[in-house]
């Protein structure tokens, strides 16, 4: 039976009735049609369903949508401010570091928290806050230099 | 830049904002109105006779909306080549493998069509299973098909040269062999469709399909409608590598159920589908003896291999014979003979994967390379260089390597990777190991025998002035085919790159055979360019008429348009140009005449300016059977060397200090080019030490997931240093040619020979598990020597083949 | 891939609605922590999931084309508002870790003591980054796997369960806890309510394992190692040894660690209990790896688990 689920997404408030058994990546999607949420492989395995849980990155395919009432939950759609496109995702695009594109929006969440709670983190440590998420195009590479060349840019950005 | 203005730069993408920012619409993000949603029944069984087959309670269940099986798809057959046409949309009485589509439904949401499925009633008797390439051959098998005696699909045998008497004159020759497993694409978008009919009996298809022309002729033909009445769209697909290169039974269930409802019907496949349609990488078992001369100069390759395709031909008349046809270059190889055997068993069927059937040909004859060199006391890249074939030469299988930057490649990864001063220095438990391979820069001839052009391409400019959107069925899958268009045609306009729109992947466009042999470099790009320079041309011709000059004077660049003559007065045609524009910002000023002004005058003379350009490949290759596959207007190559160090306590590998060369001719986008290069290496390393699609006794695929079939995560890759080698290919658009799958080639045998330095064991078997690493040391430290459970499988197969080759005289 | 099956969702708001519930349901309640575990075992399994009683060849097979999924429970109990159950708290000489504290949150703590870091070696290698930040410690345990990360971990901790219910709370030591693969004495109607290991002076603890690829893997062997040093003479006082992946449950290699006693804590002592451990169990060959193989893991990584504990035994950090 349906129940009514508040949701606070992306900094707005919706209200969505589903039942217990769906999980976040499914209501983010068909609900609320933000299809940046991709789904490879439904098991926590491959990081394209990768949200910002209260800023943690989480396989939304794993997380039922009931569960993440009362936590703030962030998706691809919710990093750009309008027009203006976030560091990360000038970065991915200046770097190459997007071929097919579906893991992209993954990365780039797992990216942002990582630079979130460490600004400056070497390339051992890109690649393992993004081990999570897997890519089958790019071998990885541009996108740790792009992770690389966001935090610089960050860096140089605030220390003006 | 080499004088060009936007081709060989790094230019963005021109899809990469959207992929960036989740505005990218892959399948599965789509929806239509009224739409269904589709789901498959599936063998439980890998072998076995369908007794009944009951759709009644599917039917009945409430939201259901239409059922069907081969009762409605009818016993059309198809498949890849139409040589090989043995497969149906849904089984009929029979079913060869685990996972094979029986029937099909359409509900109103995907939960009511999933379970319908669960209630149609299903039995099917067992047959005996086939189950690998020993069991198969072996005399009185159990025969999958009526049409395959002795289970084999496909055979080659092809002799260049003369053997026997290179024999004669080889000093040494090298023998050995290599079993690898089969794999799975991995692409990390699942495959997926939305087929819809209008009233008129047009049918759409959306797809993540790699070649929207041959799903839309397979389309056609099953279902019995004109080809002109189906249309196939391909949206952003994420992946293809080669098993998405075909159509599928989902793609045609779909549009079976469409047909049947009138209603658009979604079926999209969970991960587990995608591992059981598979079409992704064969099993490869090779055997060569190689034969050289003491000053290390290659004699002869006698090459015997047999493939495991599991149930269905697919690609695989294609993969047998590139297995062979791949090793005639890069080095000088005189005499060459290949007896290939292609077989069936109760499996998911293999198609065509990244490198198609060069892969593990490659492996084991980089790794015999190498072998030879330390036997002949050489160095390993030396007599590669030794043995390199130049620019203009032909291999013995009438390959024409028209343009070949392969030593260049050998000789910047020696220099760069310090390989001399390493080869032979590096301490215990590591190694450096070297390997080279060449891929087709687009198969010669498509798939069926036709005289079509291979692709069209048009391009329009906007009537408005100032832009231009090609059009083109090509189908951009991430390797950035898109962007090379907007690119070709950027620079052959004179126009920034945003000027460009490219509209592809949809077959009402144009004609595109797709992306797969690496052709759309050279074969769109191609028809790119000259549809773009035809547009151009236009333009010149009505302001040849509008300024009185000499068209071919006119020169197009960064968004002007000035004659080799002297200035433009272009005061009329501003005029015009402003008084048509009142209200407007932005308009042009000063004296030169825009892209823009030049483009819209040429509209307001003659109407829509629309350049056309096409392609197909010249006539190639020799006269012998099965001389057209392997054939292509040009061949890109790569050489890598990399070290490893080797885990002594658990096998556990670790690669590091990667150089990579690759000849693409030249990098239209250099960016895109080590990407693809960077790709290749992931795909390479992942064969090489990790991947292996497992089955058990009853057929199941027993790791049909990203859990257990393990692609490399970001923590097993290294960097790697790409070089680019431009060898100026004159049959590719500014010298362009293939990126996209030679890279993989030198991969795995990298590996296998910087194992083989760090541990002295060459091994011949794959993938390089931990746990094959480490028995192998230890079989080695305690018997001093080391086997493989695939030397035995050899020494069987090998038998059984060498009976079959008896028996055909 | 879809949840298939009907559940109901309960929310507890506190530790005694959530027993009361447990006691109603019994072993049709799962409770859902980070759900890494639980939501994959309840979406549908498609057709290659495979029942006891399937597998065998027969001449009909009716209806059993897709087969459900390994969890159905009937009720889901979210134990999200369960703040008491959170938290990691350092003692004196010991350290207490609430069942939802996740492997992200215990692979921060950079001042878990080194006796106990073993636990921290394991939660920063479970699954993967994203899966760290869902899965807790709790989870890990109860779900009894014997590949289990963080249960090998603390079982060379000799670390003790609290388990509550209505009828009250009762301790079990975690070596005899498990009792099959999936399964422990833990009652249905029983909630983990804390883990608590002891983390005294001289001591020192590692975890390693090994899958085919750096991350995403589950452990082919897993060993962990903790060590008590002699403040004088620096021998080795107490050891344990438990391994993962080479039996039906997490086992401690006792036999190994007993060897260790009164010997100095070097490399030739500590190829002598590797060895032993390695003998002392019999792995079984799975599509994972082989039995073989297994036994030179538990070799190699039980020396290098103990080498990497002694050296924290003796303060030389991580």
């Amino acid at each position: 039976m349906k129940r009514l689920l508040t949701l606070n997404v992306n900094g707005r408030e919706h209200e969505l009735a589903t039942v217990p058994m769906r999980t976040l990546a499914e209501v983010l999607r068909e609900d609320l049609g933000l299809t940046g949420v991709k789904q490879g492989c439904g098991e926590g395995e491959c990081g394209t369903c990768t949200v910002l849980l209260d800023g943690r990155p989480v396989n939304a395919c794993l997380v039922l949508a009931v569960e993440a009432r009362g936590r703030e939950v962030t998706t691809i759609e919710g990093l750009a401010d309008g027009a203006r496109l976030h560091p990360l995702q000038r970065a991915f695009i200046e770097q190459g570091a997007i071929q097919c594109g579906f893991c992209t929006p993954g990365m780039i969440l797992t990216a942002k928290a990582l630079l979130d709670e460490n600004p400056g983190p070497d390339k051992s440590e890109i690649r393992a806050a993004l081990s999570g998420n897997l890519c089958r195009c790019t071998g990885y590479q541009k996108i740790v230099e792009a992770v690389a060349a966001a935090a610089e840019a960050d860096r140089k950005g605030g220390a003006q | 830049m080499n004088g060009h203005q936007v081709v060989g730069s790094r230019a963005e993408r021109v899809d990469a904002a959207d992929k960036a920012t989740g505005k990218a619409v892959y399948i599965d993000d789509m929806t239509r109105p009224g739409m269904l949603y589709g789901a498959l029944l599936q063998s439980p069984v890998a072998h076995g006779m369908i007794r009944k087959l009951d759709t009644s309670r599917a039917r009945a269940l409430p939201g259901v909306h239409a059922v069907v099986t081969a009762a409605e798809a009818g016993s059309g057959r198809f498949g890849v080549s139409p040589a090989r046409y043995d497969e149906t949309i849904f089984a009929i009485d029979k079913v060869r493998y685990l996972g094979e589509e029986i029937a099909a439904v359409a509900a109103d949401d995907p939960i009511t069509a999933l379970r319908a499925v669960e209630l149609i009633d299903l039995e099917i008797e067992e047959l005996p299973l086939v189950l690998d390439m020993e069991q198969a051959l072996t005399p009185g098998a159990v025969q999958l098909f009526e049409e395959y005696p002795g289970n084999v699909t496909a055979e080659v045998f092809q002799e260049f040269g003369g053997i026997e008497e290179a024999r004669a004159r080889a000093d040494r020759v090298y023998r050995d062999h290599l079993l690898s497993k089969m794999q799975d694409g991995a692409f990390l978008e699942p495959q997926g469709c939305i087929a819809e009919t209008d009233h008129r009996g047009y049918l759409t298809l959306h797809s993540s399909t790699q070649t929207p022309h041959y799903v839309q002729r397979t389309a056609a033909m099953l279902l019995g409608l004109p080809t002109e009445k189906v249309r196939v769209v391909k949206p952003c697909v994420g992946g293809g590598f080669g098993p998405k290169a075909s159509a599928s039974n989902m793609e045609m269930a779909a549009c079976l159920l469409a047909i049947e409802t009138g209603r658009p019907v979604k079926i999209s496949f969970s991960r587990e589908q995608v591992f059981l349609r598979s079409r992704a990488r064969h099993q490869f078992l090779h055997e060569m003896e190689l034969g050289v001369k003491n000053d290390g100069s290659l004699v002869f390759l006698d090459h015997r291999c047999v493939l495991d395709g599991g149930a269905y031909s697919s690609f695989g008349i294609a993969t047998i014979y590139y297995a062979g046809s791949l090793l005639g270059g890069p080095y000088r190889l005189p005499n060459m003979r290949y007896h290939g055997l292609r077989v069936c068993t109760n499996k998911p069927a293999k198609g065509a994967q990244r490198g198609h059937g060069g892969v593990i040909a490659r492996a084991l004859f980089e790794s015999l390379l190498d072998r030879a060199a330390e036997d002949l006391g050489l160095d390993p890249v030396e007599l590669r260089l030794k043995n390199v074939m130049s620019t203009g030469e032909v291999t013995c299988n009438d390959l024409d390597m028209s343009s070949l930057g392969m030593r260049e490649c050998l000789e910047q990864v020696r220099d760069r990777s310090g390989w001399t001063g390493k080869k032979g220095r590096l301490g215990r438990g590591q190694g450096i190991g070297s390997a080279c391979g060449f891929f087709v820069s687009g198969a010669g001839y498509p798939i069926y025998r036709s005289g079509t052009w291979h692709c069209t391409v048009l391009v329009q400019l906007a009537e408005t002035g100032g832009a231009a959107i090609v059009r083109s069925a090509s189908a951009e899958i991430g390797q950035g085919s898109d962007t090379v268009l907007a690119m070709i045609a950027a620079e052959e306009l004179g126009i920034p790159l945003d000027r460009v729109r490219v509209q592809s992947g949809d077959t009402d466009l144009s004609v595109d055979l797709g992306a797969y042999s690496s052709r759309q470099t050279l074969m769109t790009g191609h028809a790119a360019r000259q549809a773009a320079a035809d547009a151009r041309r236009q333009v010149a011709g009505c302001l040849a008429e509008a300024f009185d000059r000499p068209a071919t004077g006119f020169v197009f660049k960064d968004g002007f348009v000035d004659h080799v003559d002297g200035p433009l007065d272009v005061s009329k045609v501003r005029e015009q140009f402003l008084k048509e524009h009142r209200g407007f910002s932005g308009l042009p000023e000063g004296p030169r005449l825009t892209f823009r002004e030049a483009s819209r005058l040429a509209f307001v003379m003659k109407g829509s300016i629309v350049g056309r350009g096409e392609y197909r490949p010249p006539a190639l290759g020799g006269r012998f059977k099965g001389a057209a596959v392997g054939t292509s207007p040009a061949y890109g190559c790569s050489a890598q060397i990399m070290e490893v160090a080797v885990d002594e306590g658990t096998g556990q590998l670790t690669l590091e200090h990667v150089t990579a060369a690759h000849d693409c001719g030249f990098a239209l986008n250099r960016t895109q080019v080590e990407g693809q290069m960077q790709g290749n290496f992931l795909m390479g390393l992942g064969e090489a030490c990790f991947e292996e699609v497992k089955f058990d006794d009853l057929g199941r695929t027993v790791n049909p997931n990203l859990a257990e079939y393990k692609i490399p995560t970001m923590l097993d890759v290294p960097d790697m240093d790409p070089v680019i080698v431009e060898s100026s290919e004159p049959n590719g658009p500014y010298g362009a040619k293939e990126v996209g799958e030679g890279g993989i080639m030198p991969v795995i045998p990298a590996i296998m020979n910087a194992v083989h330095d760090a541990t002295g064991i060459r091994f011949r078997e794959l993938p390089l598990t931990p746990e094959r690493v480490l028995m192998a040391i230890k079989d080695l430290r305690e018997t001093g020597e080391v086997t493989f459970a695939a030397d035995e499988k050899c020494r069987k197969v090998m038998t059984l083949m060498e009976g079959i080759r008896k028996e055909r005289g | 891939m879809r949840i298939l099956h009907e559940f109901s969702y309960e929310r507890p708001r506190t530790i005694d609605e959530a027993l009361a519930l447990l006691a109603k349901h019994g072993g049709s309640l799962s409770p859902l922590a980070g759900g890494t575990d639980l939501v994959v075992g309840m979406k549908m399994r498609g057709i290659l999931q495979l029942t006891p009683d399937a597998g065998t060849p027969s001449a009909r097979w009716p209806a059993a084309r897709r087969v459900p999924a390994i969890q159905r429970p009937a009720v889901v109990m979210s134990l999200a508002e369960l703040t008491g159950l959170r938290g990691i708290e350092i003692g004196a000489d010991r350290v207490r870790f609430g069942p939802l504290a996740t492997m992200s949150e215990i692979a921060a703590r950079e001042d878990l003591a080194p006796a106990v870091m073993a636990v921290r070696d394991a939660a920063a290698i479970m699954g993967s980054p994203l899966i760290r930040n869902l899965g807790t410690i709790g989870g890990n345990i109860v779900n009894a796997r014997p590949a289990a990360d963080t249960a090998v971990a603390l079982m060379c901790l000799d670390a003790r369960l609290e388990l509550a219910s209505t009828g009250g709370r009762r301790e079990v030591g975690i070596d005899s806890f498990f009792t099959g693969p999936g399964t422990s004495v833990r009652r249905a109607d029983e909630l983990l309510a804390a883990i608590e290991a002891p983390a005294g002076p001289g001591q020192g603890s590692a975890y390693l394992r090994l899958g085919n690829r750096r991350q995403l893997e589950i452990a082919l062997v897993g060993a962990a190692a903790w060590l008590r040093l002699d403040p004088q003479t620096g021998d080795i006082a107490e050891a344990r040894i438990s391994l993962g992946a080479v039996a039906p449950t997490p086992v401690r290699a006792v036999a190994a660690a007993a060897l260790l006693t009164g010997r100095k804590p070097n490399a030739e002592s500590f190829a002598l209990a590797a060895g032993e451990a390695s003998a002392g169990v019999s792995p079984i060959s799975d599509f994972r790896g082989s039995a073989a193989y297994r036994h030179e893991l538990v070799k190699t990584l039980v020396e290098r688990a103990l080498e990497t504990a002694a050296r924290r035994a003796a303060g030389g950090g991580a």
